[in-house]
């Protein structure tokens, strides 16, 4: 019985979309970001130099909705980093202090794709949302990574004067990795040519523009079987883009995966990495890497 | 001793006289008083303020009106800047910069939309609650939360600017969130919101949950839409009709890093049509060299009047003697000598100064008061 | 205090008035009165005995002091210490209450300082002269009467060696002449202070110790009784 409460108060706290209590002061400067990515970049740049502010968020950063106690503690950081294109809708609502606040993908900001369809729709625990408005995923676009990444030192520069060198040092080699996942990105595009791809979720817009890819999406949850419909949907969908791989936000059901390669359907992992690995140990390039690995692999199995 | 006592029983005694005395005396003393201290005061407040306040940037017209409305959201209604030119400013990294939505009131204060910085630039204090967070949260200054007695946790209504314009846009329900410390300028009148909601209140942007639209009149609840309210419920559905950097702002206050970054942001805009960067310290330098002027020339008649109060006072001592002179030939005859008896004289015209320098300081340093009041309230 | 008065000769307008009196000795303690008719020089002789004006030729001396021979300063210092007048006209200043108008002369000379008991006997005095509840009216709500006692109550607080009467009983009824006289006598007597008194009441001279008529003197006579 003990065994079983303990079993309840684990799922309901995990399945709480909470964050931390506000982290100890280090001394050191607070950067607060909205997404892993910024969180990445931030800890590549920085290193030991700031105590970064990502809360551990269930679900997509994207559509989290914090508490007034999440957002006094995001408006008293030292800096703070948006996504931009629309990220996050609470900064909409939200008063952050607009000095020590940076759109990190302001240089770009009129090459953002606007989502015309207003599907609303469920991911498991996380409630309902919708993809109208901005795409947001805009880090998928690796050169797009880059500016938002040069917008991170920039910040971080004027927030640590003192630190230029190290962090100048650090950036190039953020940079380099950036430029390294972009070419072997376009490598891996220039062999697809016009291959056709699925999207199992419409986050693939800035990918799919940077690299010339052709994907086309449905609106499918990686933990859920689609209905009736979905399959219906996804029918139509291939009469006219007969796609063989659908790329994945995260590994899919394996009901999905087979009924999938029924159709001949490959299913390949494209992790946007919005959010830290579930296991905590793979950080953002390697996801990124390993997304290349598996698209590359799939393109080579066909 | 004796002669202020006896004068003092005098003018007692004769108090319409004596108090007609004191008024003209007083007023002829409080002009130039109150003229020199209400300068000074200006001097100090606008100065203190603009020096608080090193760069200002804003649509081309009138200088004097964009400070003022920098400095004390006076309503200026030259033009407006775009956001972007705030973002653009910002990401140059030039220094400090603080958005300004100064449009509308509430309750008859100012609203005044910017951004939390703005609270850090004048070093504003929360004397109860906290600051604003989301969309349609305020926070009262000073004065502002005392003349609506309002508190943390209270509603307040943006004030339509026409009532009779039924089609135009909604009042909106502000949430008072918290309250500054009194700071005596005119940060206690604002009504302070988050730049976004002063663009909703502006009809830039909006919610689509009809429901939460208000009524108070149930005959017409079903036609009459009289408010608008942001709700954590549809807070979500809230958006602005263009991209944010297109919106409009009436003013960006900038605090340069040093002399070079002034420099720059001068010239950024020395050769724009439509924007122009000032400097509030030196422009108020300006307006207090023309009220200089004019309080010289009132100096000048103050002199002239001065003696003509003069040459008025001797008259009336003169007649007074005159008229008195039989009650002086009492004092005569009971031993009061010649010097005594225009001590007496002497000691009534001191009492009748020194009320009337009392009255004079009283209502000046009113009147002074009452002119930084004023200075604080220059939104209009 | 005797008072000697000799070869004294006072014009007042050239022409208008002339006043010449030989030779007057009034004794210490004496009650002595003045009559005759309006203008024969009764009021000028008073304030010559005053100092309040000075001969052109000719002494009056108060006890050892030639008062008209002092500087005006010291003519009206003598005369605030010694002598105590009572005005026909009152003279009092209306714009004073009973008891500021008896303390005037106290307010303004230094000649006589303000004392700690000063307001005491001031209360006595007026007790006595049935003023006690007036002390704090205005003067110009008195009646005639009223204000003639508060001139005489004046003239008595500073405690004269010679009280000088311009009629002060003048404007009385008979009940309260007989007891402001009482009054003036006993205070004379009771200081030991010389009493001079103008007066048309001829009912009245009978409690004199001298008259002096002044009949005679309006011929310009040397006046010598």
């Amino acid at each position: 019985m003990k065994q079983l409460v303990i079993l309840i108060s684990i799922f309901v706290i995990g399945c709480k979309p909470t964050v931390n209590a506000p982290a100890q002061r280090s001394g050191k400067p607070r950067v607060a970001v909205v997404n892993y990515p910024l969180a990445y970049f931030v800890e590549r740049i920085a290193g030991d130099l700031v105590e970064v502010h990502f809360p551990k968020i269930k679900g997509d950063p994207a559509f989290w909705k914090p508490t007034n106690a999440e957002v006094r503690e995001f408006q008293s950081n030292d800096l703070i980093l948006l996504n931009g294109a629309s990220y996050a809708k609470w900064t909409a609502w939200s008063s952050l202090p607009g000095s020590r606040t940076i759109n990190t993908s302001a240089a770009f900001r009129d090459a953002f794709i606007a989502v015309k369809a207003d599907t609303v729709h469920r991911h498991g625990k996380d409630g309902e949302h919708s993809h109208t408005g901005m795409a947001f995923t805009t880090w998928l676009d690796f050169k797009q990574a880059q500016q938002q990444a040069a917008a991170v030192h920039r910040a971080l520069a004027d927030l640590l004067p003192t630190h230029d060198e190290t962090l100048a040092n650090n950036f190039a080699g953020l940079q380099r990795d950036l430029v390294s996942l972009d070419a072997d990105l376009r490598g891996i595009a220039a062999d697809l040519g016009d291959t056709p791809l699925l999207g199992s979720h419409p986050v693939y817009q800035y990918l799919s523009r940077g690299y010339g890819l052709k994907i086309r999406s449905v609106h499918w949850e990686p933990d859920a079987m689609p209905d009736a419909e979905g399959w219906t949907e996804l029918a139509v969908l291939r009469k006219t883009h007969p796609a063989r791989v659908m790329l994945w936000e995260d590994v899919p059901g394996k009901s999905i995966v087979l009924e999938l390669k029924t159709q001949m359907i490959r299913s390949v992992v494209f992790a946007p990495c919005a959010n830290r690995s579930g296991n905590g140990t793979d950080d953002w390039l390697k996801v990124m890497r390993a997304n290349l690995v598996a698209l590359r692999s799939a393109i080579s199995a066909e | 001793m004796n002669s202020l006592w006896l004068a003092w029983l005098y003018l007692r005694r004769r108090r319409v006289a004596a108090g007609v005395m004191v008024a003209g005396v007083a007023l002829a003393l409080y002009l130039p008083l109150a003229t020199h201290w209400a300068a000074n005061a200006f001097d100090e407040t606008l100065g203190a303020r603009a020096a608080t306040t090193p760069m200002i940037v804003g649509a081309r017209g009138s200088r004097f009106d964009l400070v003022l409305h920098g400095l004390y959201f006076r309503a200026h209604s030259e033009g407006t800047v775009a956001h972007g030119e705030f973002t653009a400013l910002r990401d140059a990294g030039h220094g400090r910069v603080i958005p300004l939505h100064v449009q509308f009131t509430a309750g008859g204060q100012p609203v005044v939309g910017t951004s939390l910085d703005y609270f850090e630039f004048r070093e504003l204090q929360m004397a109860r609650g906290e600051s604003m967070m989301l969309l349609g949260d305020c926070v009262l200054g000073a004065n502002a939360a005392s003349e609506l007695s309002l508190s943390p946790g209270d509603k307040l209504k943006t004030d339509r600017k026409n009532l009779f314009d039924l089609a135009g846009d909604y009042p909106l329900q502000l949430n008072v969130t918290g309250v500054l410390s009194a700071t005596g300028t005119a940060d206690d009148e604002g009504v302070f919101v988050d730049v976004k909601t002063a663009w909703i209140i502006a009809g830039h942007g909006h919610g689509h949950d009809e429901s939460k639209y208000n009524a108070t009149n149930s005959l017409s609840a079903k036609m009459v839409k009289t408010y608008l309210e942001i709700t954590p419920k549809n807070m979500g559905t809230f958006h602005f009709h263009s991209d944010t950097t297109a919106l409009p702002l009436t003013a960006i206050l900038v605090e340069p890093m040093d002399a070079k970054e002034t420099a720059m942001v001068l010239s950024r805009y020395q050769h724009s049509d439509q924007l122009q960067a000032l400097k509030p310290p030196v422009i108020v330098n300006e307006m207090m060299g023309m009220v200089m002027r004019v309080r010289q020339f009132l100096d000048a008649n103050y002199v002239m009047v001065a003696g003509a109060m003069g040459m008025l006072l001797s008259l009336i001592v003169a007649l007074s003697r005159r008229l008195r002179s039989r009650e002086m030939q009492t004092l005569f005859l009971l031993g009061c000598s010649r010097g005594t008896q225009y001590s007496l004289q002497a000691a009534e015209l001191i009492i009748i100064f020194i009320a009337a320098f009392a009255l004079a300081l009283v209502a000046a340093w009113t009147t002074v008061g009452w002119a930084r009041d004023y200075l604080n309230t220059l939104a209009g | 205090m005797r008072v000697t008065i000799e070869n004294l000769e006072f014009e007042y307008g050239p022409g208008r008035f002339r006043l010449c009196i030989p030779d007057l000795q009034i004794e210490a303690g004496t009650r002595m009165a003045f009559v005759g008719p309006s203008g024969s020089g009764k009021t000028t002789l008073l304030r010559l005995i005053a100092g309040i004006v000075t001969p052109q030729s000719g002494t009056v001396t108060i006890g050892e002091v030639p008062v008209n021979e002092l500087a005006d300063a010291g003519r009206r210092a003598f005369r605030i210490r010694h002598v105590g007048f009572v005005f026909q006209d009152f003279r009092l200043v209306e714009h004073l209450d009973v008891r500021e108008n008896i303390l005037l002369p106290y307010r303004l000379n230094d000649a006589l300082p303000v004392y700690d008991s000063i307001e005491s006997q001031v209360k006595q005095q007026a007790k006595r002269l049935d003023l006690a509840d007036k002390l704090d009216s205005p003067v110009d709500e008195l009646s005639q009467g009223e204000q003639q006692r508060v001139a005489i109550c004046r003239a008595l607080l500073p405690r004269p060696d010679l009280l000088l009467g311009d009629e002060p009983t003048g404007n009385l009824d008979p009940k309260n002449k007989d007891r402001i006289l009482d009054q003036l006598f006993q205070q004379a007597e009771s200081a030991e202070a010389t009493l001079v008194m103008v007066t048309h009441d001829h009912a009245l001279l009978d409690r004199f110790d001298r008259v002096v008529d002044f009949t005679k003197f309006q011929k310009q006579e040397a006046l010598n009784e």
